[in-house]
């Protein structure tokens, strides 16, 4: 009896400490990136930070009522008030039309935020797609799509969307898609690398094995395990294009004026420096806050999603 | 080895055709073609611009107008500015000069980042290593252009309220005082903000690289057979954690390329990037594709030097 009854108890030992582990493995890649995520201080202050900008900037018609008056981005609220000091009014003073800088600030922001979140959802769309199809497929599609890479990697970027600046003259979302087309490179090339390391692992030969065809591979076994590199890259792309953005239109080849932009507020910055010096600085700083806690959270998140990388920054 | 360098300098000219036909297609989408800039000049009749297209040979076939031009750019002809009237080639060669100055200040101040990376890798985790992360981090999201404005705009400030000039607010040279000293004086700022580009990738590659090799096998066998840290340091982690910087620097190109269009509009630089921003405003169409082909020529050859000179570094790099 005693000698049936032993071998019991153990296996009920064993399978609870099974079902243990198993209840703590079941949480899951993304539960626990999360928790990480929860655990990294700055990176929570900084998609606080950033939470706060994003819903203040989408909601400027309701901001701007309540804490700026109400004052139009783009129409002087009465003549002779150009550069005048911050007031209560005017909380950042006027510029040089007499339009109130911190409702300017705001709307820019939408045009600064909105451009870096289409020109990420674009550059993701493509730069996904061929990163998946160049690393499952390999050979031929490699080949060709690494050439592709290299060429639009050659590409002087900043001097041809001047150039196509000029001969386009584009609309806020004309030219996030141009930026879109130009600058899915860098998420290619990550992708690619991670599905070459994927392809040939046990749970995709498993899937093929089963008759699962390419897309379906792709899909469903692929595709989940390259998103969270992705998501860190998203952040990267959207930094980056807010920055290459602030740039063009401070060149004057980027968003025109009356519409405002966070480049194009700096386009006067040296003749109009001494006579409304917040105009000058404020634009520059919300784009530096803005760049700074969208790379803190990409930091955060790539950390969560792999600790190991942590101390190689 | 042979076959490998023959390759890579075919793809590269491959790549530089590609290039160029890209930019040429760019230039004949837009609306006018090459002389749309005469299209808003209302004294200029139709005859005149027949007579000027005909002259300019932009009445050819468009394969006919590419395969001109590129014989052209082989003979270091790129034609005539249409608004300087000088040849685009002397232009860009006088600009190139003063890029240069900026990219080589630029250069030499930036590798203040590799000790900075390599002294944050011996002290991972500690105090310093976490001020310098902070800092790259901080300098990476500041727009370096912006914050050239704001230096300018302090310098200024500073000149106002006590007439010291702590650093001259733009151009190359004091008209009337040009002299190597003037020069130098005039580099500061510029290759500054150009250096902030190397510092901060080259510190942080600088410090994940020694972290690497700090933790190879290597490494413990020289630390354990008693050899002193400094040359342990010097020999065994240094050299081997430096080699793909080599890399790393090609791959810099055009990023700083786009960087100097920024701080050359800033601080009022006549190099490449103000060449274009000037030609871009008036559509001058033989200098946009001069410059264009220069920076792409520059682009691709420092990618092709970087790769080749990796394998001469280092001995494990396979070609075949």
């Amino acid at each position: 009896m005693s000698q049936i009854v032993e071998p019991r108890t153990t296996t009920s030992v064993r399978s609870e400490a099974l079902s243990k582990r198993r209840k703590s493995a079941a949480k899951g890649f993304w539960r626990t990136s999360l928790e990480r995520f929860m655990q990294d201080k700055i990176s929570l202050v900084a998609l606080g930070i950033f939470l706060i900008l994003c819903i203040a900037i989408a909601s400027a018609p309701v901001t701007s009522q309540i804490f700026f008056s109400g004052h139009s981005p783009t129409k002087p609220e009465k003549l002779f008030n150009d550069f005048k000091p911050p007031s209560s009014e005017y909380v950042l003073g006027t510029d040089q039309f007499g339009r109130d800088v911190a409702v300017r600030l705001l709307y820019g922001g939408q045009i600064s935020l909105a451009i870096g979140f289409t020109v990420a959802g674009i550059a993701l769309t493509l730069g996904v797609m061929l990163g998946l199809l160049a690393g499952y497929f390999g050979k031929k599609v490699d080949d060709v799509i690494n050439a592709f890479v290299q060429i639009m990697l050659t590409i002087p970027l900043l001097f041809v969307l001047i150039l196509l600046s000029v001969i386009l003259t584009p609309e806020w979302w004309s030219l996030a898609f141009i930026l879109g087309v130009t600058t899915w490179m860098n998420v290619t090339r990550q992708v690619r690398g991670l599905v070459l390391s994927l392809r040939n692992l046990d749970y995709v030969d498993a899937a093929r094995v089963n008759g699962a065809s390419n897309s379906r591979i792709i899909l469903a076994h692929v595709l989940p395990n390259v998103m969270s590199i992705v998501l860190v890259v998203a952040g990267f792309e959207i930094a980056n294009a807010i920055l290459l953005e602030a740039g063009l239109s401070f060149l004057g080849f980027g968003v025109r004026p009356p519409t405002s932009s966070w480049g194009n507020m700096l386009t006067n910055a040296l003749q109009d420096y001494s006579k409304a010096p917040l105009q000058v600085i404020a634009p520059g700083i919300m784009i530096s806050i803005t760049v700074l806690c969208i790379f803190l959270i990409a930091d955060g998140l790539r950390d969560a999603f792999d600790p190991r990388l942590k101390d190689k920054g | 080895m042979r076959r490998f360098v023959i390759r890579r300098i075919l793809q590269s000219l491959g790549l530089l055709l590609a290039i160029m036909l890209i930019s040429f297609t760019l230039m004949h989408l837009a609306p006018g073609g090459p002389l749309g800039f005469l299209a808003e000049d209302p004294r200029i009749s139709e005859s005149v611009k027949e007579g000027i297209a005909k002259r300019l040979g932009l009445k050819d076939p468009l394969p006919v107008q590419f395969a001109t031009w590129i014989w052209g750019v082989v003979r270091l002809d790129l034609g005539i500015s249409f608004v300087e009237k000088r040849p685009v080639f002397d232009m860009v060669r006088d600009a190139a000069v003063n890029t240069l100055w900026l990219t080589l200040g630029g250069t030499l101040i930036g590798f203040v980042g590799i000790p900075i990376g390599v002294y944050a890798a011996r002290h991972r985790g500690k105090l310093i290593d976490n001020i310098i992360r902070v800092f790259t981090v901080v300098f990476n999201s500041i727009p370096h252009w912006f914050l050239g404005l704001l230096i300018i705009i302090g310098v200024a400030n500073i000149a106002n309220d006590s007439g010291f000039k702590l650093l001259p607010l733009g151009q190359m040279y004091t008209i009337g005082q040009d002299g190597i000293i003037n020069r130098l004086w005039h580099l500061i700022l510029p290759s500054f903000l150009v250096s902030l580009t190397y510092i901060i990738v080259f510190s942080r590659f600088a410090r994940s690289q020694t972290l690497d090799v700090l933790n190879q096998d290597y490494v413990r066998t020289a630390n354990a057979k008693g050899l002193p840290s400094s040359q342990v340091s010097r020999r065994h982690v240094l050299r081997n954690s430096l080699i793909p910087l080599i890399t790393i620097m090609g791959g810099l190109l055009p990023g700083l390329f786009a960087g100097l269009v920024l701080t050359e509009r800033v601080l009022s630089w006549p190099g490449m990037g103000t060449l274009f921003l000037g030609a871009a405003g008036q559509r001058d169409y033989p200098t946009l594709m001069g410059v264009l082909l220069f920076i792409s020529f520059l682009t691709i050859f420092g990618n092709l030097i970087a790769d080749l000179c990796y394998g001469l570094v280092d001995p494990r790099v396979r070609y075949d």
